[in-house]
């Protein structure tokens, strides 16, 4: 038998750093063990960016991530930019329908793995429980990027489920509404009177910081957006 | 006793070359091929070499992968004798005690040797002697003789340099300065004294050589390989009933190799159908492993892709290539990080097993790494490796990392059309752009950024990119080509 993770110390979570992202994250982080969804709508395209914050976040909390790419298009230059370690970052290059579920099923199974992310279409409700019950079993995340109108609206299995899309942006920087559309154990200080949460998240174009902007954001959930200004770490000096 | 040359290669046949070791900033030659003039000899510089020969080939010595060769030849020599003993840099011990009842007699023994080393176009110098020491001079001298008896070995090696007893260089030098160039002048000094003066080597060189003292030989230890397979009296299908054959071959496997202290790297499955093709599946192991359910899941992914309309006869699972490995229970002591780092490797080695040897997959390995290449192209600035070792620490190049570039490049750019500023339409910003039926309007545009492929690229090559973001807060990364004014968009900032 392959070596198990002891499945406490295997529920790792991260939190991206981010505030006004974690706080309004179910449980105020993304959560270990379970897959998560970022929704895409075909106008915008993939949403990579937000995908990369996950995927960094987890590899700081250590373990190697895994990114399938199958038109090997992903630029890694600009996924070393934004601070992931390349030597921890395997790339898969699954193509098929069958052969890329079996793929995801393993990575998401497997304890060296902190995430997993990769762009899945249909997925009916046997598949999706079945990744969440592989994420469950390794211990990592698993970030999936959907499209819009493929979503299952009927049965759900995602721990959380996000809907990414580009918003005007200004010279200087580029934005996206980051908006909660369901997400599993919410806390109770959540507003119940609000079924959805938005989040202006920004990226400066020169210095690629990332930062929640309190524009258009939901206030009364997230107090302190000034303070949640973070810059990418692994900027190469000089 | 033969002596293999170094391997040649084709281009090398009919050209002096010398072997060179740098040292410091120094080349030094180190061998020097039998075809060289005779003013090139071990020890100068290359630079020298070259100045007295200039149409020198210089190769760098590899002692290490001469004596792995050297090693592969010595395993392979033992289809001939089953002691076979080293003798580095390129010399290989054969023992020939009863062979002659095998072969009908020495000198056909040498002759079948001297073959299939020509078979293996290996120059080999090829002698037999009643000892080893004895057969290494004569060998060395090119005395290819056979069939000498022990008395006759004095006589046989007097003429012989002193360099063929295999001497230190400082002891043959001094030898020849003090003007002994026979072992027979050698051998008339009195004996009591040689080892005073020139070191006890030499007196156990010659009684190694005359038989008057033994020569341990280390022999290599024999390697049969491992195998296990079964056969079947009709052809089985089933895939329950090939899985449950393949296991309990892994299981034979597995032992032998605990036996032995190795890890498998490599198996091999082997499918005989009654009249289709043989049927071969490969899987290769990132860590040596021996362990039974482990090396079992692997060969499932590998039965997964198997496919035959007539079934199997005989199945047969060999292992390839394998690595010693200490212990078993390191996965087991080991830390949460260790373990993981082996769970990564078994999943690496699982999508490989499954993924690569699928038939219907184009040739693209399934999973990979990528490393970052110093390169102001946008496209050749990585590069993909097959393992996280091989993943080169990126520095800090310009290039790669403090630029801003999008994190999806197109493999292709696509054609866009583009509306520029009216004024100019050859320098001019770009203001909207269509990319397959869709009007991008364009709210801010950044550039031009001129990149220039390089010079033997032809004439369409200058692109100048723009970062733009359309109304949406869409981001794109589009060029234009200088020399033609046409527009591609070549990745997106998503």
């Amino acid at each position: 038998m392959e070596t198990k993770a002891t499945p406490m110390a295997s529920r790792r979570g991260f939190r991206t750093g981010i505030e006004a992202l974690d706080e309004m994250a179910p449980h105020g982080q993304f959560q270990g063990g379970a897959v998560h969804e970022l929704l895409w709508r075909k106008s915008a395209g993939f949403p990579l960016s937000f995908a990369l914050l996950l995927a960094r976040a987890a590899q700081e909390n250590g373990g190697a991530i895994a990114w399938n790419d199958p038109d090997r298009e992903l630029y890694l230059p600009a996924v070393a930019a934004a601070g992931i370690d390349l030597r921890r970052l395997v790339l898969l290059r699954c193509s098929g329908r069958s052969e890329q579920m079996w793929a995801l099923a393993e990575c998401l199974r497997c304890p060296g793995l902190s995430a997993m992310v990769a762009s899945v279409d249909k997925l009916s409700a046997i598949e999706a429980r079945r990744l969440q019950l592989a994420a469950e079993r390794g211990g990592g995340v698993g970030v999936l990027m959907r499209r819009y109108e493929s979503r299952n609206i009927a049965t759900y299995a995602a721990a959380s489920r996000w809907l990414i899309e580009p918003a005007p942006g200004s010279p200087q920087v580029q934005r996206w509404n980051v908006e909660l559309l369901h997400g599993h154990g919410r806390r109770s200080s959540f507003n119940p009177g609000r079924t959805s949460q938005v989040l202006l998240l920004e990226v400066d174009r020169e210095t690629r910081a990332v930062r929640a902007s309190g524009q258009l954001a939901d206030r009364s959930a997230a107090p302190n957006f000034a303070q949640g200004e973070r810059a990418l770490p692994a900027r190469a000096t000089g | 006793m033969l002596r293999a040359s170094e391997p040649c290669r084709r281009e090398l046949l009919d050209k002096p070359f010398v072997l060179i070791e740098t040292v410091g900033n120094r080349q030094i030659v180190v061998h020097v091929s039998p075809d060289a003039p005779k003013e090139i000899y071990p020890g100068m510089t290359l630079a020298e070499a070259r100045a007295r020969h200039g149409e020198l080939l210089d190769l760098p010595a590899t002692p290490d992968a001469d004596l792995r060769s050297l090693r592969a030849l010595g395993h392979w020599l033992m289809r001939f004798s089953p002691g076979v003993s080293l003798e580095p840099p390129n010399s290989i011990f054969l023992d020939a005690t009863g062979v002659e009842r095998l072969f009908g007699g020495l000198h056909n023994f040498r002759n079948k040797v001297a073959k299939a080393l020509a078979g293996l176009r290996i120059t080999a110098s090829l002698a037999i002697a009643p000892t080893a020491g004895a057969a290494w001079s004569l060998a060395a001298c090119g005395k290819q003789t056979c069939g000498i008896s022990l008395d006759q070995l004095p006589d046989a090696l007097a003429p012989l340099p002193p360099q063929a007893l295999r001497l230190e260089h400082r002891t043959t030098e001094l030898l020849s300065a003090l003007g002994i160039h026979t072992i027979g002048a050698l051998l008339a000094l009195p004996r009591n004294d040689l080892a005073a003066r020139f070191g006890p080597l030499i007196l156990q060189r010659i009684d190694q050589a005359l038989g008057a003292a033994h020569e341990p030989l280390l022999f290599l230890p024999h390697r049969s390989p491992i195998v296990a397979s079964l056969e079947f009296e009709g052809a089985i299908e089933s895939l329950d009933a090939i899985g449950f054959v393949v296991r309990q071959l892994t299981r034979e496997v597995a032992e032998q190799l605990a036996q032995r202290g190795q890890g498998a790297r490599q198996l091999k499955l082997t499918f005989e159908q009654p009249y289709g093709p043989v049927v071969e599946k490969t899987v290769g192991l990132a860590r040596p492993c021996r362990n039974e359910s482990a090396l079992f899941k692997l060969l499932g992914c590998v039965l997964e892709t198997l496919q035959s309309s007539e079934g199997f006869i005989r199945i047969s699972l060999k292992i390839t290539s394998a690595q010693p490995l200490d212990d078993e229970q390191a996965a087991l002591i080991g830390g949460q990080e260790e373990r993981n780092a082996a769970a990564l490797d078994h999943l690496v080695e699982r999508l490989r097993a499954r993924l690569d040897c699928d038939a219907n997959r184009v040739s693209q390995p399934a999973v990979e790494w990528g490393e970052l290449v110093e390169s102001h192209l946008p496209e050749d600035a990585c590069r993909s490796c097959d393992s996280a070792a091989a993943v080169a620490v990126h520095h800090s190049t310009r290039s790669a990392v403090d630029l801003l570039r999008p994190l999806r490049l197109l493999r292709r750019p696509r054609a866009v059309q583009v509306m520029v500023v009216p004024w100019s339409s050859i320098e001019g910003q770009p203001i909207s752009f269509t990319d397959r039926g869709a009007v991008h309007r364009l709210a801010h545009a950044r550039g031009p950024e001129r990149i220039t492929g390089p010079w033997w690229k032809g004439r369409w090559k200058t692109r100048d990119y723009f970062d733009v973001l359309d109304e949406a807060g869409n981001r794109y990364w589009i060029f234009r080509v200088a020399q033609s004014g046409a527009w591609f968009l070549h990745g997106i900032f998503e």
